[in-house]
């Protein structure tokens, strides 16, 4: 029997899994969109991913990351649970221990980690505004009406790239609408898009940063030529895509896992018949004080699994512990 | 029937709380405090204020709305200055006009103005209009001041933790991440507004520090180390706190650098604490921008990478 381990990071945008064997090698590496049903999603990629296995695998442990982080440890009976950032930070050192800086750019989210010596000195997370993220090209790919995954391909036919104002979103798509009645050509454009993003982002979250070389760039829009070449002219340095680049968060969070099982000695994983199961969320409001808290609710089968969302601990601390599954 | 004096839970009132309370109990008046910041009073504050307000004057309107109607007078002092050379935000000076002019169907107000930069006796007039307005003897308005002070300075005092300026693993578990949070404490004790980032760093199973915590001399010593004289008063206790830990990095393991976004002089502290830290590169800083639009999920995030960051690099020593 081969123990494996599993990585899941359900992301705004996109699901993805990783299964790593005792190794570390990656044996199954699944992306789903997450297209705003997270419990459903994970229920399909691990569908699949049961199809997949070979029958000598068997799952030893099992991490999360993500922003449902927490909803998918509940559903699945994560080990450990991580943030994106220092999941991000674990893939990228497997991949390459010397690693300096990490460019991580994915569906609504953008990060920038700072290393050195294997240890992450400083990081920093896009705040209030998703101008420079995976989702306003997603956008912009289909009001051009141009397949997201053809972008990259399209940006690097561009001989004279257009400049487009890239600090607010909003203002970047009237600025290429303006170009676009111009007569500039699409390639153009699109390379123009792809500057104006990564002035964005250098400004905003490389501000006083030391972006060193080595240099990985991960999440989803790495997939993107057009987004490398344009970080590597601004940096005038070569930047690394590595080989699974849209699943490094899920990468990072089963090699966490693996470490966090081997000391605990089991794993709390419920199995693959979770993918059954009937998994309903509802949110109601708490009216017990002025806050009037949101509160989440997540049952299975009529039996509650978790709450969150209240500030005091009324509804979070009341769930009654679930082992049906286990 | 003694008059009922309200006094809003926030802004200067963590600074002064049992000073401000006690001083109107020993006049022999009924004091009535705001609850802490709900939802509802973080709602109402936003609305009637002006854009440009920061945060946390936000939430005082919000305050100030809730106990209106409960009270008979509202304590709105006008703090200009409560040291010779030192001077308190512009913002906080405005605060009775703020509230006059955005709020309807007030009590009456009691206005005084502290302003001590000249000189500390200034205060006694702005003492005399607060008991004149109550109907209070001026002797009575002074013993009540001076008892009140004395409580509120030993509860300062002892405020004051030892093992916030003792090199890390003294008095404090060795593995236990040890963080200083530093920030003005009306963000740091309204859990409301903070998204009780003290209670989640505790449960993280980090030892917090505040700035109320280290002695003033320590607040000094860092201060005396800056290149320029710091006016600000609230500003005083941020950077002098955060330039005494760069200066002992020893002491603890972190930075968590708390602002509340649209604050005039923590734009300017937080930017040049951030490039200390740059510089001397020994102590990891976190910068966290509160406003009202801010999610609990990018908080959390960020305050879990950052405790994954300390605990790394303590591991690796």
């Amino acid at each position: 029997m081969e123990k494996c381990y599993l990585g899941i990071d359900v992301g705004s945008v996109s699901t993805n899994l990783v299964l790593l064997s005792e190794n570390d090698e990656v044996l199954e590496s699944i992306y789903l969109r997450t297209e705003g049903k997270p419990i459903a999603t994970v229920q399909k990629a691990l569908n699949i991913l049961q199809q997949r296995l070979p029958s000598n695998y068997r799952i030893k442990g099992v991490g999360s990351t993500g922003s449902a982080r927490y909803l998918t440890n509940v559903v699945v009976g994560g080990d450990c649970v991580k943030n994106e950032i220092t999941a991000h930070a674990v893939a990228a050192l497997h991949i390459n221990p010397q690693v300096r800086t990490v460019i991580e750019i994915g569906g609504q989210d953008s990060k920038i980690i700072i290393l050195q010596d294997g240890i992450v000195t400083d990081f920093a997370m896009n705040t209030v505004c998703a101008a420079g993220t995976g989702s306003f090209l997603d956008q912009q790919a289909n009001r051009l009406n141009i397949p997201i995954q053809d972008l990259g391909e399209i940006a690097l036919q561009s001989t004279s790239p257009v400049r487009i104002a890239g600090r607010c979103a909003v203002f970047a798509e009237s600025d290429m609408i303006h170009k676009q009645q111009m007569g500039y050509s699409i390639p153009d454009i699109v390379y123009g898009l792809c500057q104006a993003l990564v002035r964005n982002y250098l400004n905003n979250l490389g501000k006083g940063k030391d972006i060193n070389s080595p240099i990985i760039f991960q999440g989803g829009v790495a997939a993107n030529k057009g987004m490398k070449k344009a970080f590597e002219e601004a940096l005038k340095t070569e930047v690394i895509v590595p080989k699974y680049y849209n699943v490094m968060g899920a990468l990072g969070v089963a090699l966490i896992a693996k470490e966090v099982v081997v000391k605990k000695g089991y794993t709390n994983f419920y199995g693959f018949n979770i993918c059954n199961y009937d998994y309903k969320t509802k949110s109601f409001n708490c009216n017990g004080c002025p806050n009037i808290c949101k509160i989440v609710e997540i049952t299975v089968e009529k039996e509650v699994l978790g709450r969150w969302g209240d500030r005091c601990g009324k509804w979070s601390q009341s769930i009654k512990r679930f082992d049906k599954l286990a | 029937m003694e008059p009922v004096v309200g006094i809003p839970r926030a802004l200067l009132y963590y600074h002064y709380n049992w000073l401000w309370e006690n001083f109107f109990n020993f006049l022999g008046v009924e004091v009535i405090v705001s609850p802490p910041t709900n939802k509802q009073i973080l709602n109402n504050g936003v609305s009637f204020s002006v854009d440009e307000a920061c945060l946390p004057v936000k939430v005082f309107m919000g305050h100030c709305f809730e106990i209106k109607d409960k009270v008979d007078y509202i304590f709105l002092p006008r703090m200009i200055s409560g040291k010779k050379r030192e001077y308190f935000c512009p913002k906080l000076m405005g605060i009775p006009d703020m509230v006059k002019n955005n709020l309807s169907n007030l009590p009456s107000l009691i206005i005084p103005t502290i302003d001590l930069s000249k000189s500390k006796r200034n205060l006694y007039p702005a003492l005399f209009e607060i008991g004149k307005m109550l109907g209070k003897k001026e002797k009575k308005i002074i013993d009540s001041y001076n008892k009140a002070l004395k409580i509120w300075e030993k509860e300062r005092k002892q405020k004051v933790l030892e093992t916030s300026i003792q090199p890390k693993g003294k008095g404090f578990s060795q593995d236990k991440p040890k963080i200083a949070v530093i920030s003005h404490s009306y963000t740091l004790y309204d859990n409301y507004m903070n998204m009780d980032l003290i209670k989640r760093l505790q449960t993280m199973g980090v030892e917090t520090i505040l700035p109320e915590m280290l002695p003033s001399w320590a607040i000094e010593k860092g201060l005396s180390t800056f290149n320029k004289r710091m006016y600000w008063s609230l500003g005083r206790r941020i950077m002098g706190s955060a330039k005494y830990y760069f200066n002992h990095p020893e002491c603890i393991d972190g930075i968590i650098l708390l602002v509340a976004f649209g604050c005039g002089p923590d734009s300017l502290i937080g930017e040049l604490i951030e490039r200390e830290a740059k510089r001397i590169k020994k102590l990891p800083l976190l910068l966290l921008t509160l406003d009202e639009h801010s999610g609990e999920a990018g908080l959390i995030t960020r305050i879990e990478a950052f405790i994954d960051l300390i605990q790394r690099r303590k591991k690796v020593g």
